[in-house]
């Protein structure tokens, strides 16, 4: 059986755009234009859903609160499709348990990626977190505390390997500033957002070979940081 | 309280005289005792125009004369017969008595009747002061108020204004500053002072200063004691700060909804854009995978186009969002390494065929900058260069350190933008005429407008007080340079524990 999206969009044309796009991909999709609608639906629809495609603006009620309501309920992936460009939304979605968001507009194939992304991970964060990521020659392995670049050991200061560490955890998905700052440095430093700026740079000019460009540690402007998906 | 001042003594001596003339006239013809009846009446009737003091002096000098004269022996203040003496010594304390409680009275009634118009003069002045509607309007009214009541020149200084150093009062102002209290007649200190300085309080600050006069001595004691105009001083400084108060919470209101507005607005508009765009993309993109040539170019010129409106509603909106006066930039440590990433990633997306250089030396300091607006800055200088430059040419990104400074450079190898032309280019809505640039081709090119592009670059770069400017770049075409203000550096990040 295909998988079971919901499509959480007022805005009727885009929905019935994404609709058709993704069902032409393979999914099944619902659509919905409302709170109470999505709500009935996850709580009622014979087929359970897989994954939740939310907006956050809908007539009855910001789509912040349905994710809040659907955190209560159960763990399927959210992601988030939004017209605001505030960062200060965004991170607060992903703080508050949504796995992906994209800003409109975006195109069908990133959408995609993001989907597949999203369900790939639900898939093994509830099995084991990551320890073990190997991409395009890096190679982390988290329990023996070994990082290596095509082949070669690379030497990492005890909070570097902890940063990389915690973004491999994740790998594939992003990581808010402020969940890194806690993990890494504690809770009382969530607002130096300077650490997380300093300490990546140096991360980059071990492992990357253009740090402005770089290949595994990935810039989510005002939002956090995502580890590219392991190959 | 003062004693008011009394109103002129001549009906007294009148009285005076025409007692002592009636008693001269009945002298012989009325019993000695009738007399001294006449001198008492004399006595209350002079008591209403006197002072206490007066009355008394008054009194004790009629009996002394009546002794003199008509008392046996006469001419001579010696008392012949014991009845006489009686008679003397009631006489003096009867007027005596009668005067002082006639001018008690008289006191009383005159301390009422001031109270009175002072009651009212509070109650005229509290009216005209509530009903002007700017502190200006206040002050003027007070002013004609006062001169009314006192006749005497007003002038008032709210703070921070001061009177010019070549005032008249400019020195009597400096002094009531330094003592903190009222100045000049009556008040105790520089009594000597023709003009009286009161300061103008509301609650324990000071927010001004009135000064009477010039004036003649005694003639504050017109409108009453330096009390009463203290009492009115404060009124006045009441008043004032109630009403400065009120317009400064009405335009706080004001602005703070005029914000709000503008807010609602512009996300509404960013929002009912960003959906159509939205789902013009999602359905060419959609459809792009699809084999046929013809609709794959046309498919791509769809999405090139839904990107190109995509930029231009967000230039627009960063535009009109820092147009509004004192709207806050979202700040926060930003690395030049993840600014320029984030403009080559989407740069290299959108042209996937170009090429686009990039040189980020490590080590540069962190910028203190909204990164939304300044990745919004540098992907538009990319984009023009990109526009404006032959298809093969590459465009370069740079960063590097500029007396101790971050400076960031976008070059190209376009024709380059004349010189007359490179501060105007960063005009709202400004096109580049052909003529600027001499080449037909690129008139076509420049015709798709850079609208608010350039515009919205400047802006951002002065709200973070840095410099944007155009250079020619060494062997054709075009440098454009953002230097930020060098910044102190944050607190290093310490080893986690």
């Amino acid at each position: 059986m295909s998988l079971h999206v919901l499509l959480v969009e007022d805005d009727r044309q885009l929905r019935q755009t994404l609709q058709a796009a993704l069902e032409t991909h393979g999914y099944t999709v619902t659509g919905c234009a409302s709170r109470a609608d999505a709500q009935a639906l996850l709580q009622h629809h014979p087929q359970p859903i897989d994954l939740v495609v939310l907006d956050l603006g809908l007539p009855d009620a910001d789509g912040s609160e349905l994710l809040a309501w659907l955190r209560q309920q159960r763990q399927t992936p959210v992601l988030v499709i939004s017209a605001r460009h505030d960062d200060a939304g965004k991170v607060g979605l992903l703080d508050a348990g949504a796995d992906d968001y994209l800003v409109k507009p975006f195109s069908v194939q990133e959408l995609l990626a993001r989907m597949r992304v999203s369900l790939r991970h639900r898939g093994v964060a509830v099995q084991t977190p990551l320890l073990h990521y190997s991409a395009g020659g890096l190679e982390v392995d988290v329990g023996r505390h070994r990082v290596s670049l095509h082949g070669q050991p690379v030497h990492l200061t005890p909070t570097e390997f902890r940063l990389l560490a915690r973004l491999v955890r994740q790998a594939g998905q992003v990581v808010t500033h402020r969940q890194l700052l806690a993990d890494v440095w504690g809770p009382e430093h969530v607002d130096q957002l300077q650490y997380l700026r300093l300490y990546m740079g140096q991360l980059r000019a071990k492992l990357e070979a253009r740090p402005a460009e770089p290949q595994w540690l990935l810039t989510e402007p005002g939002v956090g940081y995502r580890l590219a998906e392991a190959a | 309280m003062r004693t008011p001042a009394l109103k002129a003594p001549w009906p007294a001596l009148l009285i005076w005289l025409a007692c002592g003339g009636a008693i001269w006239l009945l002298d012989g013809a009325w019993p000695l005792g009738h007399l001294a009846l006449l001198l008492v009446l004399g006595s209350t009737l002079a008591s209403l125009w006197l002072s206490t003091s007066a009355c008394v002096a008054a009194s004790a000098l009629a009996v002394a004369l009546f002794n003199w004269f008509l008392v046996t022996p006469r001419y001579t203040f010696h008392v012949q017969l014991d009845q006489d003496l009686l008679l003397l010594a009631t006489l003096l304390g009867t007027s005596t008595l009668i005067s002082v409680l006639t001018s008690r009275l008289r006191q009383h009634a005159q301390m009422q009747a001031e109270q009175a118009r002072q009651a009212e003069r509070m109650q005229q002045l509290a009216a005209g002061l509530q009903h002007t509607g700017s502190v200006a309007g206040q002050v003027r009214a007070a002013c004609a108020l006062l001169q009314g009541w006192t006749k005497l020149p007003v002038a008032v200084w709210l703070s921070p204004q001061a009177p010019d150093e070549t005032h008249r009062l400019y020195r009597a102002w400096q002094a009531s500053q330094q003592e903190q209290g009222s100045i000049g007649p009556g008040t105790g200190r520089y009594e000597s002072l023709d003009a009286l300085v009161l300061p103008l309080r509301a609650g324990v600050q000071r927010i001004g200063t009135l000064a009477l006069g010039p004036a003649r001595p005694g003639d504050f004691g017109a409108a009453g004691s330096v009390e009463r105009l203290q009492a009115l001083a404060r009124l006045l400084a009441d008043e004032v700060q109630r009403l400065q108060a009120d317009l400064q919470t009405r335009a706080t209101e004001d602005r703070l909804q005029a914000q709000q507005l503008r807010n609602t607005l512009l996300a509404a508009i960013s929002h009912d854009y960003r959906t159509p765009l939205a789902t013009i993309t999602g359905a060419a993109s959609g459809l792009q995978d699809s084999g046929d040539a013809h609709v794959q170019t046309a498919m791509r010129t769809i999405l090139q186009e839904t990107e190109h409106l995509h930029r231009m509603t967000t230039n627009t909106l960063q535009m009109a969002r820092l147009d509004t006066q004192g709207a806050p930039l979202v700040s926060s440590w930003e690395s030049v390494e993840e600014l320029c990433g984030a403009v080559l990633a989407g740069a290299r997306r959108r042209h996937p065929d170009r090429a686009i250089e990039a040189e980020v030396p490590a080590g540069l300091p962190l910028l203190r900058c909204d990164p939304v607006l300044v990745v919004q800055l540098l992907d538009n200088l990319v984009e023009n260069a990109l526009r404006y430059s032959p298809h093969e040419q590459p465009v370069r990104l740079r960063a590097h350190l500029q007396e101790g400074a971050v400076q960031l450079e976008v070059l190209d190898r376009g024709i380059g933008i004349a010189p007359e032309w490179r501060e105007k280019v960063f005009d709202p809505f400004l096109r580049v005429l052909p003529q600027a640039c001499g080449d037909t081709g690129f008139a076509q090119a420049t015709r798709r407008g850079m609208g608010l592009g350039l515009a919205l670059c400047r802006a951002v770069a002065k709200a973070h007080q840095a410099r944007l400017w155009i250079e020619a770049r060494e062997g054709g075409g075009t440098v454009v340079c953002l230097r930020f203000a060098a910044q102190a550096q944050p607190e290093p990040a310490p080893e986690a524990p």
